[in-house]
């Protein structure tokens, strides 16, 4: 088993920064699954009978100027699971201008670590080298089933989210006020954010929006919704590194709130499970 | 924002109001928001929201109708109960959306006829929300005014600077004195706390003095605490105007400017004159499939008019009529109590629903009327009477021991 990885280009080191602080601000342990081309991070919902709650997968070529991997299985992957706020923090330096190289590989210290390596130039001085060990578990091929991509169920309708920093001020807002967000999509591009408690109501609507699927285009009106912890949600909206990507929110009616983000070099996607009212 | 301007729907309603900036409003809100719940009454001036404490504390804040670009009242007084800290969430719903600071949160707002929901309909940047926010029926209110003629002191400051005063006094204090001297001219505050007495004295001549008039020295007594929601109010105002009567009723007025319109904010602080507090053991049943019965020492406290029994972890809550005390030994409940946001009702509190919901099983069973926890909640009960009666009685400690009793006796029955 063997993994290196080395990232030099700085727009690549802020992005995988970016997502690893998305990731951090949602869970606590992050699994990540090495492959010849790709590269997962994927996070479960301890609290929901092991769900995936997050799944991206970052596209080796687009990152990675050296990538070398062997697994041990015929499918040649890795499977292992880290504490992420471990890397978040290791990493912290990459939004840095002075950073040169940031290097990842699967070391065997103490016990199996993912040792980080940043190269650092300063004006002042010469190079600094700074190094960052994160104890990691690494998963056997018995369980790898628990990872395996998750079945995206039909979605009854997919639009782009408004702005990110709007819907974000409000869901906080709303957050005060009920601890159930009712998430509602209708054909004609309009998304209501719904809120109740014994003393009021409260809905926010955002019309006008880009449809990008829709399972019905004939029924205008029809709208499909979902119940989600307005904690949760809020606390996907709250990772400001989202606010410059495009967003896609998809409903399953009554089932799932589901939103990705789908660039070129990686995609992310947020699970989030309806509750009952 | 869309809005129907035809005359006969809007007649429909008892009241209607638009307003192109809400921040103004949202502020004063702000300010007397010291409880969750307050009243609000409509007049063809404006609207005047009134807020209460144990029946000793009433703040008021008057948003004049040249607040509103329109402003249209189909009856004399149009008065509701309303939950405070959901109107200021929904009101300030697109705080910090826009990146723009000129734009503003516009308002609809319309209430169609008794008991019914007030409808807000909020617009920014092209984005609705709409609340319907449930109303109550109003209890009375306590009439506080100081006429002219008793006022017996009257000061004018400046409110930056007398907010730094009063930001530093210390609240370690249970009790802030003021005092109105006459000869020589001076206001000063005066508090004892763990860290031992400290006066501020603001002599008339002060630059933050802008006047000072005093017919007989006189000192008065209140809580921290009733003082404490002052400092909201100055955040926002220019002037704080203190006035007091013989009684030692206190009036605290703070001048707000809104645009080119002058809105007021004030406060009344009924001096503290009966301040007792007991603690009792009171024995709670978390749940009713849980049997195990907890011990929650409560303080119980009497200031001035209102008997205030206060539990951690208590956060659901059903209301009672009097007969229901009576019937208190065939309950297994939670805790009973007075409650200080709803002056002179009897509450029994839980801590989840399920309690709750066992309860009323049990009171229908007792043919005790009760319909669901909305009628409860709506039901006017006027106490005031017999809580003075009662808490002014001899007996009172015995009271609360009894009180104690019966409570333990029927968790150890069931």
């Amino acid at each position: 088993m063997k993994f290196r990885g080395k990232i030099i280009d700085p727009n690549c080191m802020k992005q995988f920064y970016s997502i690893v602080i998305i990731l951090s601000k949602l869970c606590r342990n992050v699994v990540l699954r090495l492959s010849s081309t790709k590269l997962f991070l994927i996070a479960l919902n301890e609290s929901n009978s092991n769900q995936i709650s997050v799944w991206s997968v970052l596209d080796q070529q687009s990152f990675f100027k050296d990538y070398d991997m062997i697994g041990e299985t015929e499918s040649n992957e890795i499977l292992f699971s880290l504490p992420i706020d471990m890397l978040a923090s290791s990493l912290s330096s990459a939004k840095q201008t002075n950073l040169k190289t940031l290097k990842m590989k699967l070391t065997d210290k103490l016990s199996p670590c993912l040792t980080i390596e940043l190269d650092l130039e300063s004006q002042v001085s010469s190079k600094q080298l700074c190094t960052h060990d994160i104890p990691v578990t690494v998963i056997l091929p018995k369980d790898w089933s628990e990872y395996k991509e998750p079945t995206i169920p039909a979605h009854n309708i997919s639009v782009v989210m408004p702005s990110i920093r709007v819907v974000r001020h409000i869901v906080d807002k709303m957050k005060r006020i009920g601890p159930r967000l009712m998430v509602s999509l209708d054909a004609s591009g309009k998304m209501v954010l719904g809120v109740s408690n014994l003393s009021a109501t409260v809905d926010t609507h955002f019309i006008g929006l880009e449809i990008v699927s829709v399972q019905n285009s004939t029924d205008k009106e029809n709208k499909y919704s979902t119940i989600v912890d307005i904690k949760k949600f809020s606390q996907f909206l709250n990772c400001e590194t989202l606010n410059l990507s495009k967003i896609l929110c998809h409903v399953v009616e009554g089932l799932l709130l589901h939103c990705s983000i789908e660039e070129d070099e990686y995609v992310l996607h947020y699970f989030l499970s309806g509750i009952d009212d | 924002m869309e809005i129907d301007g035809n005359d006969s729907f809007e007649e429909k309603y008892l009241l209607v109001a638009k307003a192109d900036n809400v921040k103004h409003i949202s502020s004063l809100l702000k300010a007397v928001n010291f409880k969750d719940v307050g009243v609000c009454f409509a007049t063809e001036h404006g609207l005047k929201i009134v807020v209460e404490d144990s029946k000793c504390v009433q703040a008021n804040t008057f948003i004049g109708s040249e607040i509103f670009q329109e402003y249209h009242l189909n009856d004399d007084t149009v008065a509701f109960r309303i939950d405070l800290n959901t109107l200021i969430e929904c009101l300030t719903i697109f705080d910090g959306c826009s990146t723009n600071p000129s734009s503003t949160t516009a308002l609809k707002l319309t209430y169609k006829e008794y008991g019914s929901p007030v409808k807000l309909l909020l617009e920014e940047g092209g984005i609705i929300t709409d609340c319907s926010l449930r109303t109550m029926e109003v209890f009375d209110i306590l009439d506080f005014s100081i006429p002219a003629e008793s006022t017996t002191s009257k000061i004018i400051l400046r409110s930056s600077d007398f907010k730094d005063i009063l930001s530093d006094i210390d609240g370690t204090s249970d009790y802030v004195e003021f005092t109105f001297s006459e000869e020589p001219q001076y206001f000063k505050i005066l508090t004892s706390g763990i860290a031992g007495k400290c006066s501020v004295e603001i002599p008339s001549k002060s630059e933050i003095m802008e006047q000072f008039v005093c017919s007989t020295t006189i000192t008065v007594k209140y809580k921290y605490k009733q003082i404490k929601p002052f400092l909201k109010c100055m955040n926002i105002s220019q002037k704080t105007l203190i006035r007091t009567n013989e009684e030692g009723l206190l009036c605290c007025q703070f001048m707000v400017q809104v645009d080119s319109h002058t809105c007021y904010l004030e406060y009344f602080s009924d001096q503290v004159k009966y301040d007792k507090s007991w603690i009792i053991n009171c024995f709670s049943k978390f749940s009713s499939n849980n049997e195990h019965t907890i011990s929650i020492p409560m303080t119980v406290g009497f200031l001035n008019h209102s008997l205030n029994i206060l539990a951690d972890k208590v956060n659901e809550f059903i209301y009672l009529t009097p007969d229901t005390y009576v019937m208190h030994s065939t309950l297994h409940l939670g805790i009973l109590s007075f409650d200080s946001c709803h002056p002179g009702k009897w509450v029994l509190s839980f801590n989840d629903e399920p309690s709750a919901m066992d309860c009323i099983d049990t009171l229908r069973k007792n043919d005790i009327k009760v319909t669901d926890i909305q009628k409860l909640i709506s039901e006017r009960v006027h106490l005031e009477d017999v809580i003075i009666k009662t808490v002014t009685d001899v007996g009172f400690p015995h009271f609360v021991a009894e009180v104690e009793n019966a409570i333990k006796t029927n968790m150890f029955d069931h």
